[in-house]
């Protein structure tokens, strides 16, 4: 059973319209039909096919949980509470379910062969079976200030508390009792002193009381004590929320002589005495209910209803239908609690969402759609209006922040696109389009699109590195990054290069070269080679921009920094190379034990190094190269420099000039004739040695050396450069890197020579 | 006390996690599906399974006597009453202009049988057989069922072009 907690209901339908719980009833007064004895129990959750029937009062005031242990077992936790004992409940049994105190439970009865699952939040009240009606008399409607206020005048007010009392529906001035003397009654919070009012005792519109001036749409507390004559105490003070909502002309009723109701299926029970009202949402009034459309009998659970008319007022958005529920049982007709539908109305025919047609033989349908969901006591599913003047779109449209959906659409539209007037190219728009269908249904929200118009300019890309190639064409590295959610997305990058001495000037010159961007937006310059060939030693000073193009008119980002680069095309090939790395292999076969820390350097030992960053092929030998593994994006921690005055010989190497910092040595271990050191990573890049001396002397001087010797070397040599071969684990490929001005070693700086590591392992 | 704010993460084709930031003190949460409370969990976290283009209205809030916005699900739920002589049911669809059989549900004792649909396409209309089957393999005469799916329209796609002379920006659906 779902019992409704104390309402107020503004009575009078024919003088507003407004909404009530059952507008024939009503009339005159309402009147509960809810027995006392036990509290009144509102539901939520997953769990149906099981109905509450009863709620003991030892279970006291708040939420209960009734929950399906398996498909036929349910359990009952009452309001602070534990849980009782499992009980098995099937189809159409009736039990009662206790919490671990066996005078705490609740009736159920089963409704439903389907397996229960789910768990029901149940909220326990105190039935006081009052009913409070509100009059909406027009003779005290006033207009101040634009608010329209009226009074309420209360009536009905009482508490019962004789068990099994039930007050059926078009009985509203049977009461069984006594006149209930109401001792105090107050409209402020009940921590204030009551305030006295005036009650006159009755069942009629002559009793009650009024408190005047309620504004339109305003929720009023009224706080009620009772006493009743046979008992010494008073009730507990009880707060009842009445809502006042005043709408000026009464809504049309239905004019229900062309609705008919065709039957569409068979079941346990059904509905008959339909009645139908207009609703308007916006305003919350209700039209006066049309005439009970007379079923020849009992309609199924299943049905259509065909030909509502349109309503004249727009503001009407739904169709109430009122219809009372039965099921049949040992052969007769049981009437249950009165259902109410609410169908989005645009007029015209309610379309029937299920249809069926059973065969010859067989199992029967029993429901079309149990997905409904019995929710605040109407059903929802089983039919919509149909009304294709409601497919469109519909804009929701913040600036500078998200939409606010609780208001109106910025626009609606049924082609497909619309048009968005005044654009602030200085504001941040947030839009939000949300699908409408023919039966007024919307889609969900998603993530609104950010939009920023005009001409913002995309990111400024930052330039990192600008080398070239043995044909003398600038290398050059960058980045473009976008800021997150704006509008700025580039799908261009632009070189400018000037070798004349002066810096590029993308406001007057053109790009040089255009690259389109693939992963916008973030997207990376790797080594681009520019295809201006240069000639050796020309100075070259370099920008990028990055470029939207999508529109008609492309937006240039700002330039990046300038960086000037000399072309140096010496340098050998790669079948020369093959060379010069054999030669080293096979010097480095010929390597004896040494002892890191005490051994110095000479021409017959080698290291490697292998910091977690990556690995340091550091070999020591007749001859010294450096093979190491660079991290393309930690480019920063991985430079490694060799001092530039070569009196410092007895320095470490160091990750920076003048930073002599040690690198903490984690492990190292030696193996076939090769030292292979772990470093910490994180830290700065530096190597220190004891030895170190001696491996910069030799190995500057063997290099040097051999590279002179062997003249046909792959790497880039001039008279101050010596190579390094770089792991870089971005490209998964070894990378001949060298550059030495002025004594110093940069490892940086990528030359365009390269060995594939599988030439590289080859040799 | 009130609904929460969420955040959502596909976690697998099938999967989101929302969550609501961080968890203060023992104040629990009701997350509703389409409507439906579906859990109470004292994180800030809840697992979302849904099916392929299928989209669900998620509420959470922190208080159990808040009520969840109306939602409409997507999906159809057929019942049937047994037949007696039935070992199995077959459900069969029509999709692409053929019978489809998507489901089979083995006669168990019960009384009352039900299949729930796929997320059904909006605004369109579905249609569905049962058929009981004997242990013979002696097929019945089969029900048919057709319904008229309204429920929240998928997410419209849309872009938004911007004409610099006139200021006017234009949404296209």
């Amino acid at each position: 059973m779902y019992s409704d907690p104390i309402r107020g209901y503004l009575g009078g339908a024919s003088v507003d319209g407004a909404g009530q719980h059952d507008p024939i009833a009503s009339v005159g007064g309402f009147c509960s039909s809810v027995p006392c004895e036990g509290l009144s129990a509102r539901r939520s959750g997953l769990l149906f096919g099981v109905s509450i029937d009863y709620a003991a009062c030892a279970n006291g005031v708040g939420t209960g949980m009734l929950e399906a242990i398996s498909g036929n077992v349910l359990r009952w936790t009452p309001p602070g509470g534990a849980a009782g004992d499992s009980v098995t409940v099937m189809n159409g049994e009736t039990a009662d379910i206790c919490g671990s105190d066996p005078s705490k439970f609740v009736t159920v009865t089963r409704k439903s062969s389907m397996n229960m699952v789910g768990i029901d939040q149940v909220f326990l009240a105190e039935q006081y079976n009052n009913v409070v009606s509100m009059d909406d008399v027009p003779t005290e409607l006033q207009a101040d200030g634009g608010i329209t206020y009226s009074t309420l005048f209360l009536r009905n007010v009482g508490a019962v508390d004789i068990s099994g009392f039930v007050v059926w529906p078009k009985q509203p001035n049977v009461r069984v009792g006594v006149d209930l003397p109401i001792v105090a009654l107050s409209n402020a919070l009940p921590e204030e002193p009551p305030i006295s009012v005036t009650w006159s005792t009755g069942n009629d519109e002559s009793g009650g009381v009024v408190i005047p001036k309620i504004p339109n749409g305003f929720s009023v507390p009224v706080w009620i004590e009772r006493t009743i004559e046979s008992q010494a105490q008073a009730s507990p003070c009880e707060r009842v929320d009445v809502e006042y909502k005043h709408g000026a002309p009464p809504l049309p009723a239905v004019d229900t002589s062309g609705i008919t109701i065709t039957e569409a299926g068979c079941g346990g029970g059904g509905y008959k005495n339909f009645r139908f009202s207009y609703y308007s949402s916006s305003t919350g009034r209700e039209s006066q209910a049309g005439p009970i459309l007379k079923s020849p009998d009992v309609v199924s659970s299943g049905f259509y209803i065909n030909n509502i008319p349109f309503s004249s007022d727009p503001i009407v958005d739904k169709v109430k239908v009122y219809a009372t529920p039965y099921q049949y049982k040992d052969g007769g007709e049981m009437a249950l609690d009165s259902i109410v539908d609410n169908i989005d109305a645009g007029g015209g025919k309610l379309a029937p969402v299920l249809s069926w047609e059973q065969g010859p033989s067989g199992p029967a349908f029993v429901e079309y759609l149990a997905d409904w969901t019995e929710y605040n006591g109407c059903f929802s599913g089983l039919y919509r209006v149909e009304n294709e003047e409601l497919v469109g779109y519909r804009l929701y449209l913040g600036i500078d922040g998200a939409p606010d959906f609780t208001q109106e659409a910025h626009a609606v539209f049924t082609g497909e696109s619309y048009e968005i007037d005044g654009i602030s190219e200085d504001a941040e728009y947030h839009v939000v389009v949300r699908a409408r269908n023919k039966y007024g249904l919307e889609s969900q929200n998603t993530k609104a699109e950010i939009l920023r118009f005009g001409a913002t300019k995309p990111t400024a890309p930052e330039l990192l590195k600008v080398g070239n190639d043995a044909n003398g064409n600038p290398v050059i590295s960058g980045i473009y990054n976008a800021i997150p959610d704006k509008q700025d997305r580039a799908d261009t990058f632009l070189v400018y290069l000037d070798s004349t001495g002066a810096e590029p000037n993308p406001e007057t010159d053109a790009p040089v070269h255009t690259l389109s961007m693939l992963n916008a937006p973030i997207d990376v310059l790797q080594n681009a080679v520019i295809p201006v060939a240069l000639p050796d030693g020309a100075v070259i000073k370099s920008v990028i921009r990055a470029s939207n193009t999508a529109g008609d008119d492309p937006i240039d980002s700002d330039s990046s920094d300038v960086i000037t680069h000399t072309i140096s095309t010496i340098g050998a090939d790669r079948p020369r190379g093959h060379g010069f790395y054999s030669r080293i292999k096979s010097q480095a076969r010929t390597a004896q034990g040494w002892n890191f820390e005490q051994q110095v350097f000479d021409a017959d030992k080698g290291i490697l190094f292998d910091p977690n960053i990556g690995v340091v092929d550091f070999w020591c030998g007749v001859d010294l190269v450096w093979r190491c593994v660079w991290d393309s994006g930690n480019a920063d921690s991985c430079k490694i420099y060799m001092p530039s005055d070569w009196g410092l010989r007895g320095r470490p190497l160091v990750a920076g000039v003048g930073n002599a910092s040690p690198v903490e040595v984690a492990a190292w271990e030696e193996s076939d004739k090769t030292v292979y050191i772990t470093i910490y990573s994180g830290m700065e890049r530096c190597i220190k040695l004891d030895v170190i001396e001696k491996v910069m002397y030799a190995s500057f001087t063997q290099l040097r050396e051999h590279v002179n010797y062997t003249a046909r070397t792959p790497v880039y040599q001039r008279a101050d450069s010596v190579a390094f071969q770089i792991f870089d684990p971005s490209s998964e490929d070894w990378v001949t890197y060298a550059e030495a001005n002025g004594g110093s070693f940069c490892m940086n700086c990528p030359m365009s020579q390269r060995l594939t590591q599988e030439e590289i392992l080859s040799l | 006390m009130a609904e929460v704010e969420v955040l959502a993460r596909q976690t697998s084709p099938e999967t989101f996690t929302i969550y609501w930031g961080e968890q203060i003190g023992d104040i629990e949460y009701y997350v509703y599906i389409d409507g439906l409370l579906v859990g109470k969990t004292t994180d800030s976290s809840f697992e979302v399974r849904v099916e392929e283009n299928e989209s669900v209205v998620v509420q959470v809030f922190d208080d159990e006597e808040d009520d969840p916005d109306y939602a409409i699900s997507g999906h159809v739920t057929i019942g049937w009453e047994s037949f007696i002589g039935a070992t199995r049911y077959v459900v069969k669809e029509f999709i692409g202009g053929e019978w489809t059989e998507i489901a089979t549900i083995l006669d168990d004792g019960r009384f009352y049988y039900s299949w729930r649909s796929r997320f059904l396409e909006d605004s369109t209309t579905h249609q569905f057989l049962v058929t009981h089957i004997d242990d013979s393999g002696i097929e019945g005469a089969p029900l048919y069922l057709r319904c008229v799916m309204a429920r929240h329209p998928d997410v419209p796609a849309f872009s938004v072009t911007y004409d610099t002379e006139t200021q006017k920006a234009t949404v296209h659906v």
